[in-house]
């Protein structure tokens, strides 16, 4: 029994040795490991965010609003709640609204999620726009709006469904890449001819 | 049919475009334009539209490049075909213009010519051999029109 019990210092010599060893690997990558590190936490949040971009000749080109801005720095992105994108051309001006956004790289690119609906007043001689669809990415800077979701578009008289787009407010062109469904009213005037 | 002017119209393909810019819409791949009773197969439809909606659509191309139309006739039940390299229909006024090789049928009655204009109200149509509705005097290209005598078939005896 004596023999063990000389062992026992042995013991108690060996754990305070790795313990100091495991305090020692705790201390070296603090940074890597612990618990903080990959949690998604907002460092900055912006009641009713409103960013207006202009062009090299001072015109206001966009706007972007929101209610609520939540900027994270681990992705670099910022959720946006009830999202607002307009854009200013010559003579119209196009609003998109959604849900919710998710923006990224100082908001350049706006991904617009939840009930987007996009509309374009009626200008001297074009008829009033509207566009839905579930999500939309939009690209600010470039004024470009595409979406691989369902879409449906009025023009005027005409309604037409599809499933994906793109839009270009600089061009004004708006591609349906398939599926498409249209039906143009007429709208019912008495006819010279009867 | 006199009522297909004031029907709306719907337009299935694959593809489709809207240019604010001139205004126009081309649609793309296996294009099928229906109002009322007519029909528009093809390969690709251009549409106008005016403030009150359709105005005019532009069909090219199609099985063996022709675009094909189909009409009912007024009060009858029967149908009015037609084929061409180019079909413009103008939705107010009902009227399909037909150009190059074009060829329009009536039940077994066929008139073929360079361009054909076919009036979808009076349902009359004018044929000329040269195109664009020009004529070319003794030019080959020759209007054809073949109509078949409408023989008083015997009613077909009821059977019992």
């Amino acid at each position: 029994m004596k023999r063990i019990s000389s062992f026992f210092p042995v013991l108690i010599v060996a754990l305070l040795a790795m313990a100091s060893f495991w305090l020692e690997y705790v201390v070296r990558n603090e940074n890597h490991g612990g618990l903080g590190n990959n949690r998604h936490d907002p460092d900055a949040i912006i009641h009713d965010f409103s960013v207006a971009r202009f062009d090299a000749e001072g015109r206001k080109r966009s706007d972007l609003s929101a209610d609520k801005l939540t900027h994270f720095p681990d992705t670099d992105t910022a959720e946006l709640v009830s999202p607002r994108i307009s854009f200013l051309q010559e003579h119209r001006t196009t609003t998109f609204t959604s849900d919710h956004g998710l923006a990224d790289n100082h908001q350049r690119v706006v991904t617009l999620i939840g009930n987007v609906q996009g509309s374009t007043p009626a200008g001297a001689d074009t008829p009033a726009q509207t566009l839905a669809t579930d999500e939309l990415e939009v690209l600010v800077d470039e004024e470009i709006g595409r979406t691989r979701h369902p879409i449906s578009f009025s023009h005027g008289a005409s309604e037409l469904t599809g499933i994906g787009a793109n839009w270009n407010n600089v061009s004004g062109q708006l591609d349906v890449l398939s599926h498409v469904r249209t039906k143009i009213f007429r709208a019912p005037k008495h006819d010279m001819q009867n | 049919e006199r009522a297909d002017r004031e029907k709306p119209v719907t337009i299935e393909s694959d593809k489709a475009s809207y240019d604010d810019r001139n205004k126009v819409q081309i649609f793309e791949g296996t294009v099928n334009l229906k109002q009322g009773t007519l029909v528009i197969v093809s390969e690709k439809l251009v549409v106008t539209q005016d403030a009150e909606g359709f105005q005019k659509g532009i069909a090219t191309g199609g099985q063996g490049g022709l675009a094909r139309f189909r009409q009912k006739r007024e009060g009858k039940d029967e149908y009015i075909e037609g084929e061409a390299e180019r079909i413009e229909y103008d939705g107010r006024t009902d009227k399909a213009r037909l150009f190059n090789r074009a060829m329009t049928r009536s039940g077994q009655d066929e008139t073929r010519g360079q361009y054909i204009e076919y009036d979808g109200y009076t349902e009359q149509y004018t044929v000329t051999n040269g195109a664009n509705a020009n004529v070319v005097k003794n030019s080959k290209e020759r209007v054809v029109t073949t109509i078949y005598p409408k023989s008083a078939k015997p009613a077909a005896p009821g059977k019992p």
